[in-house]
């Protein structure tokens, strides 16, 4: 299974604005195709629509032509996997605090 | 829709019922692709390790249902790649564990029942599809800082020539179809169409925590 990391600046939850720079975790199926995985992250259906207003500021993969292909469909920059995960565990840790960046 | 044995399954995960799990460490034991039998009957009460994971050496399996003398796996995995090939069949007589708690349902099933109108009391996914690209798959799983809820989503690669309209979805923890515990139940607003080889359908499922 591959772990996409997104930094996501515009999330929405449930048509509410959720504040802060955050990141958002998508860990892919070791069965899909490539277009299978962009189809399900970027599609009006799919999961990017659902979770922000916005489209990511970077993009981590430890799937580097995953991370290529979204990077070039939202025009962001590729980052590092470890920074990726680094940002989650921030962010994650500030929520768990009850603090927005 | 969450189902009544979602409800059950999500209380198991986060608090393991009351038997919280199973070790046999001796006695012959055989194994199958999909089977544990242990030579000495364990006795076990019909479907108690129904959803709880089977752990083997380096393997495991999630727990379709089980007999008195017998557990019955989807398939044996990988941890390191859970969604990708199947792990290979335990040696005969290692010892293994079951363990207390669910295994996640992370794997989603499609359906064309017209009308299709979840119950709180299904157990299946009425009208299941198995064929032509549209059988379970794993979901992605998708978690955002700051926020309460997740997203399980998928997408099907159709194989067909002919008209499938899907009118709902459920998720499950077994791979297998027509099998193993189902968490939610959802019947679509309006029917997602696939006609041709190549059509692909996408659906998104958040569940708020």
């Amino acid at each position: 299974m591959a772990t996409v990391y997104l930094g996501n600046h515009a999330v929405v939850e449930q048509g509410s604005t959720i504040e802060g720079e955050q990141v958002t975790q998508h860990v892919v199926s070791d069965r899909d195709t490539l277009s299978e995985h962009m189809r399900t992250l970027t599609h009006a259906d799919g999961v990017w629509p659902q979770i922000a207003t916005a489209p990511p500021v970077w993009v981590a993969s430890d799937n580097a032509e995953l991370a290529e292909a979204i990077g070039a469909h939202f025009d962001c920059s590729v980052i590092d996997i470890e920074d990726g995960a680094a940002h989650f565990n921030v962010a994650h840790e500030l929520h768990l605090g009850g603090q927005s960046e | 829709m969450k189902v009544n044995t979602g409800n059950t399954k999500e209380a198991l995960a986060l608090a393991g019922g009351t038997q919280i799990g199973y070790v046999n460490t001796s006695g012959a034991i055989t194994y199958t692709a999909t089977a544990v039998t242990p030579t000495t009957s364990p006795a076990w009460t019909v479907n108690q390790w129904a959803g709880k994971f089977i752990i083997v050496g380096a393997v495991y399996g999630i727990c379709v249902s089980n007999t008195a003398t017998a557990a019955t796996v989807d398939q044996w995995y990988n941890p390191a790649t859970p969604t990708g090939a199947a792990g290979a069949t335990p040696a005969a007589n290692t010892s293994f564990a079951i363990l207390g708690g669910a295994a996640p349902a992370n794997v989603m099933a499609l359906t064309n029942t017209a009308s299709f109108a979840p119950a709180a009391t299904d157990t299946a996914l009425s009208g299941e599809q198995t064929a032509s690209g549209l059988g379970r798959k794993f979901a992605s799983f998708t978690y955002t800082t700051g926020t309460n809820s997740y997203q399980l989503a998928a997408t099907w690669t159709y194989t067909g020539s002919t008209l499938v309209a899907i009118t709902g979805a459920a998720t499950f923890d077994v791979i297998t179809p027509s099998a193993g515990v189902m968490l939610h139940e959802t019947a679509l607003a309006s029917a997602a169409n696939v006609n041709a080889n190549g059509d692909q359908a996408t659906m998104t499922q958040t569940v708020t925590m």
